[in-house]
């Protein structure tokens, strides 16, 4: 079973890393039926390239970029079970290279350390990543990254507690007074604040419901822009609904994985707590909008 | 079962019908790759500054100041053009990849713990920060893919191919019993072989612990003919030639100059010519440091020692040689009263034996060698030999003179070559001077040893026999002869960085003894790569390249002293940063130990209870009963043994053992001459009423005349004083007109270290083959050209190779690397696809047949550079085509063969295929053997070897004498 094991962390790493360019043979575990490799890539870059980036420090680096203290870390503790990441072409984080070094460490019968390592740097965010995928793609992608969530909890299961995301989420940006619509959109930009990654086909999707511009340029960009159009043409409230839909989604997913493994409740916990915080900043918002309608109509 | 459970049980049961994933990230080890390190980040702090030396020759380099060693920080180059910050502890070692003892400088990455490269340490006196292709490439042997990283024991028949992997427990408590069986029962059942040594002392103190006469070295197929030559002279057996002040530089051969082994004399040969020094060198061969020299004498070999006759006998004809010197300090008092009457000497005005009378013989005696003859026997213009000697003559007490392999051990009679050359040291009074050549023992410095074990009571046999009294040292290579004798057996018998069945003249002699349990009944292999012997060893155990073990080294390379200290510098990094490391394999890849900490380790296993009083010795003094640690052992011996380092530590604030950590070196004295003019009070030697030190030879002086050789049954002119020996290779002995040539098989290649190189990448790009050397007349006589092969018939075998045709070469002469020709005989095991050929080993009674089935190739690893392999042929392993040739003497292996037959290679012949027929090597062996004059017939006083003469480890005197007198004692008695 171990051997069994390494090979599925070995073909998902590499099913991660292909970029999309994928053997037919090796998505067949994953869907029924016949994969069209041209399909699979291009929904690959669809949905990691353009969509969700699969790196632990998009959600767990306070910041949400790559390349920084998160990176070197995982990059630090690889390289301290004695193995060397091939990082040439996507960073440490990536979680092609996690996986890849799961195979590593499980093939090399290191279960104690594979367990560990699939809790700190696997499991503390792959519930978040699952849902994000799933919200862009409902074929090979996403039932790549459920397996790796299945796989990784399971391992993470009877892992001590670790290095995950801290049990108090950071306040919400409304709380503060001198708090704008751009600290909205920089709180719900970083998936360790607000507990979710919304995605570009999220916020186009519901852009395209309510009529809003999608905007351009980097995500909290878009995101700001999306946020100020609705300001500008009194859609705020309709907006804070459209996420709150997006956090009640996210938030049933997590429960669903705390009754998978119970053992990881405080982690998906933690996860909630933030989802929490997003719900509350984004009922404010919700009831600010609402009120700012109600003084406009009796004004 | 849960949800959860039950969808990952059903995704690993498909799983497990499937192939395994090729690798995907990450699964190669440490030891593999160091190029692909983690991501870091961009920093905005600047890298740290460089210090600029500047060097003797006026060239400047730079290198990290000391003072920040244990922060150093530079850009990542690989990362460019983001300014990506590298942080690393900077962690001095010495390199293991020749005997020089150059310094290195670890860079270890803080994070990781990796050595990023290996770069010149500055402050080493030695080498001074500057190092030869082999230093930096020890970061290939380390990181090498097909490296053994843990203890293998074999499962399968010897030579099968079949291992195991087993614990260092294990092997300790095996090994331990064995060694403990053997030496309950007898002194010389352990046999400890080394290939390089690449230390002073510490194996040695161990072998004398355990009581047994164990010692066996490579000696006598490298350097013993030259140790021979200069004992006789001065009783130290090695030059010390200090270049960088020469006013003349005179080198037989080029290997050590060129860079394969002493760097440290290139660099100073270089700086003594830009400050005026002529540079000749003698060699058949036109290589790197012959097209450098003022005169360039390629000489046919053997004729060395005529040309060096001549051109002393021309300092003595004009009484231009140091007269003064030579009345001090040459014995020539024993010359004028054993001289005359030496068999077939010529008349000697000996007169009233005063020095002048002794100058009038020495005129009448050394005036048959010409300059006419000299360029007659060395097929030399007459004009460079004569130019030679006026360049010697202008060098005064400023000649600067080096042989150690070469025609020393290439000829019978070779050590006559090294006497013969020294002479030339004597007579312009250049020993030991400022420029002048020096002896090993005056500029080596080797410290006392912790806890000295007495000198063990015993006599191995199989290691210095009879037949060869005056051997420098075991005749080593003769040992699958001496078994084939059934003159003994091995019971543990360790291989160390050694590949005996490929470095050593008649490999299949070899094969046999190393496949047969009766005669070498345990082997264990204690090597940093695979090796072919290793291949038919018991245990293969991995043991460090530099940078992965504990050691203390020092070398002649100038006149004066210092010693080096070899680390394992991923453990010293994890030290630095506070981790705790018990044994450095815990901080090698996989599990590469050191051998010092392994023979205290079995040392404790073959002893436990301390009863075959062997423990005691490898006991802590600090902690009674409990082993020694390394930090232990080097703390004492810095302590006490190295002076001047006690107090160059405290004004650093550091104990010394830290202050060796911190620089890896440390210099004992910066000039060291003229040593035996040094005044005693006891001991030494009475020159004009006054007593100084002199020289370790039996009458304190230089022996002109060497007694020790006519008590010892080699009265001849020839023998007792420098003289000309007729080569086994001479003109007479090759008949060229009947195809014969002259094969010389072992000049080396700068860039390459015997079996070590096949691990070391960028140094095989540089050099992989080692075609035939032929001159244009003897390549168009034959019919070929570069690139064709030709067959190569030896006294036993032959071989094809290519060949390349060259003016480079004197006619009458083929000559080859003897570094190059590795196989293996499993596809994936045993050596570098891209370094060793794929090799079967056919066997037909006495008749063995290498047949080379595929040549070089590349293959896939972690390392992308593996599968760039762009050459196939890996060079040819002549060496299994070499008869024996022990010399009488000094028990050299003789290494030029006469090649009896060259010829194009036929149809279906194919590069790399070697037969040989080993009765023939008997036969050969035997007729070398019959050349010897036996201790027993002619010791003078019923010892097996002159007292005075050094040998690795001296046994108690007793030990001395020969068993039949001993017996015959115990009889009367």
């Amino acid at each position: 079973m171990t051997q069994a094991r390494a090979r599925a962390y070995g073909l998902l790493s590499r099913l991660l890393l292909s970029g999309g360019d994928i053997d037919p043979d090796m998505a067949a575990h994953f869907v029924d039926g016949e994969v069209d490799p041209e399909d699979a890539a291009t929904r690959y870059v669809a949905t990691f390239d353009l969509g969700v980036p699969p790196y632990a420090s998009t959600f767990l680096a306070e910041d949400g970029r790559v390349g920084g203290e998160r990176t070197t870390r995982i990059a630090d503790e690889i390289a301290r079970d004695g193995f060397l990441p091939i990082t040439d072409e996507v960073a440490a984080c990536h979680l092609g290279v996690l996986l890849g070094h799961m195979y590593a460490l499980v093939a090399t019968g290191r279960d104690g350390r594979a367990r560990e390592f699939a809790r700190d740097h696997i499991a503390s965010w792959i519930t978040p990543l699952a849902s994000a995928v799933a919200a862009i793609d409902d074929g090979l992608w996403s039932a790549v990254v459920a397996m790796v969530a299945d796989l990784s909890l399971d391992d993470a299961t009877n892992a001590p507690d670790g290095d995950g995301p801290a049990d108090q989420p950071p306040p919400h940006p409304l709380l503060d007074d001198a708090s704008g619509l751009r600290d909205v959109a920089e709180f719900l930009a970083k998936p360790a604040r607000c507990g979710l990654f919304l995605t570009d086909a999220e916020c186009a999707r519901i852009g395209r419901a309510y009529d809003l511009p999608r905007g351009f340029g980097h995500r909290r960009a878009r995101i700001e822009t999306q946020l100020g159009s609705a300001a500008e043409y009194g859609r705020v409230g309709d907006l804070a609904t459209a996420w709150l839909e997006l956090v009640d989604r996210r938030d049933a997913a997590l429960r669903e994985t705390e009754d998978d493994a119970p053992s990881l409740r405080r982690l998906q916990s933690a996860w909630r707590a933030r989802l929490q915080t997003t719900r509350e900043m984004l009922e404010t918002l919700r009831e600010g909008a609402r009120r700012a309608m109600t003084q406009q109509a009796a004004g | 079962m849960s949800d959860l459970a039950s969808r990952v049980a059903n995704f690993l049961g498909k799983m497990i019908g499937r192939g395994d994933e090729s690798p995907v990230i990450g699964k190669t080890e440490t030891n593999a790759g160091g190029e692909a390190l983690p991501t870091f980040s961009e920093t905005t702090v600047p890298p740290e500054r460089l210090t600029h030396v500047v060097h003797p020759d006026g060239r400047m380099s730079t290198y990290p100041p000391p003072e920040v060693w244990d922060h150093w920080r530079e850009w990542d180059s690989k990362a460019w053009p983001r300014k990506v910050a590298r942080n690393y502890t900077l962690v001095p070692t010495i390199c293991f990849n020749c005997e020089s003892a150059c310094g290195l400088l670890a860079y270890v990455d803080k994070t990781t713990y990796e050595i990023k490269k290996f770069e010149g340490n500055p402050v080493h006196p030695g080498s001074r920060g500057r190092n030869c292709a082999k230093g930096p490439a020890t970061h290939n042997q380390i990181y090498d893919p097909e490296r053994i990283l843990y203890p293998l024991k074999r499962v399968g028949e010897r030579g099968e191919g079949k291992w195991k992997r087993v614990s260092w427990d294990e092997v300790l408590e095996d090994v331990g019993a064995r060694m403990r069986e053997s030496r309950k029962r007898r002194r010389d059942g352990i046999m400890y072989h080394v290939g390089r040594p690449g230390e002073d002392h510490y194996t040695n103190r161990c072998i004398t612990a355990w009581g047994v006469d164990g010692h066996n070295s490579h000696t006598n197929i490298c350097s013993a003919g030259a140790r021979a030559g200069y004992t006789f002279w001065a009783g130290i057996d090695r030059p010390s030639p200090d270049h960088a002040n020469a006013r003349a530089i005179l080198l037989i051969s080029s290997h050590l100059e060129t860079g394969h082994y002493f760097n440290p004399h290139a660099q100073r040969i270089i700086e003594g010519k830009l400050d005026g020094a002529k540079l000749v060198t003698m060699d058949p061969r036109l290589s790197n440091t012959a097209s450098r020299s003022d005169v360039w004498l390629p000489t046919w070999p053997g004729s060395e020692s005529t040309i060096l006759l001549a051109i002393a006998s021309y300092l003595i004809r004009r009484r231009t040689y140091n007269r003064e010197f030579v009345r001090r300090w040459v014995d020539w008092e024993t010359f004028m009263k054993w001289a005359p009457k030496t068999p077939d000497m010529p008349e000697l005005p000996v007169g009233d034996g005063t020095f002048e009378d002794f100058e009038r013989c020495l005129e009448t005696l050394y005036g048959q060698f010409t300059f006419e003859r000299a360029a007659e026997e060395s097929q030399v213009p007459i004009e460079r030999i004569v130019e030679t000697a006026k360049i010697v003559e202008d060098a005064g007490d400023r000649l600067a003179a080096h042989t150690w392999r070469s025609a020393s051990i290439g000829n019978l009679g070779g050590w006559q070559v090294a006497r013969c050359l020294f002479f030339l040291n004597v007579l312009t009074g250049s020993v030991g001077t400022r420029g002048g050549t020096g002896l090993n023992a005056w500029n080596k410095f080797v410290p006392k040893p912790f806890k000295q074990p007495p000198p063990f009571n015993a006599w191995n046999e199989l290691q210095l026999p009879h037949e060869w009294p005056l051997a420098f040292f075991e005749m080593s290579f003769l040992l699958p002869h001496f078994l084939e004798e059934e003159r003994g057996e091995i019971d543990v018998y360790f291989t160390r960085v050694y590949n005996p069945m490929w470095i050593n003249p008649d490999g299949f002699m070899w094969l046999q003894a190393l496949q047969d349990e009766k005669k070498i009944k345990f082997h264990v292999a204690l090597t940093p790569t695979w090796n072919e012997s290793a291949w038919f060893a018991d245990y293969v155990l991995p043991m460090g390249h530099a940078g992965e073990r504990h050691d203390v080294m020092s070398q002649e390379t100038h006149a004066g002293q210092w010693i080096g200290f070899r680390q394992p510098v991923r453990r010293v990094a994890m030290e630095r940063a506070g981790k705790k490391v018990q044994f450095t394999y815990e901080a090698n890849p996989g599990e590469v130990w050191e051998e010092n900490e392994f023979w205290v380790e079995v040392s404790g296993r073959m002893d436990p209870d301390g009863s075959l009083g062997v423990r005691q010795w490898f006991e802590s003094n600090e902690r009674p009963g409990e082993l020694v640690t390394q930090d232990e052992y080097w703390g004492w011996i810095f302590d006490h043994s190295v002076p001047g380092l006690p107090e160059a530590a405290a004004a650093e604030d550091l104990t010394p053992l830290q202050y060796m950590r911190k620089y890896g070196c440390f210099e004992v004295k910066a000039e060291n001459y003229l040593p035996y003019e040094q005044l005693v009070s006891e001991g030494g030697v009475e020159i004009d009423g006054v007593r100084r030190k002199g020289f370790e030879t039996p009458s304190g002086k230089l022996e002109l005349y060497s007694e020790t050789l006519k008590d010892w049954g080699w009265p001849e002119i020839e023998y007792v004083l420098p003289w000309t020996l007729q080569s086994h290779v001479h003109p007479d002995h090759i008949a060229r007109d009947k195809g014969e040539m002259l094969l010389l098989p072992n000049f080396r290649l700068p860039t390459l270290i015997h079996t070590r190189s096949a691990n070391a990448k960028w140094l095989y790009e540089i050099s992989h083959n080692n075609p035939v050397w032929m001159h244009v007349s003897d390549a168009q006589r034959l019919g070929v050209e570069s690139g064709d092969l030709v067959r190569v018939e030896t006294e036993i075998g032959f071989f094809i190779d290519k060949v390349w045709v060259t003016e480079g070469i004197k006619p009458g002469i083929i000559a080859m690397s003897h570094h190059l020709g590795r196989w293996r005989l499993q596809e994936s095991s045993g050596g570098s696809p891209g370094m060793t050929a794929l090799a079967k080993l056919e066997e037909d009674g006495d008749e063995h047949r290498l047949h080379i089935v595929k040549g070089g190739s590349a293959w896939k690893t972690f390392d992308p550079d593996t599968s760039r392999i762009w050459w196939k042929d890996v060079g040819v392993h002549q060496n299994l085509t070499h008869g024996v040739h022990p010399d009488p003497i000094s028990g050299a292996h003789c290494w030029l063969q006469r090649a009896v037959n060259v010829r194009k290679a036929a149809a279906g012949e194919r590069h790399g295929d070697v037969q040989v027929d080993t009765r023939k090597s008997m036969a050969v062996y035997r007729k070398w053997l019959a050349m010897t004059r036996s201790a027993m017939d002619h010791s003078p006083d019923g010892t097996r070897r002159p007292y005075w003469l050094k040998r690795p480890l001296k046994p108690v005197k007793e030990a001395y004498r020969l068993p039949n007198l001993r017996d015959d004692e115990e009889q009367a008695s």
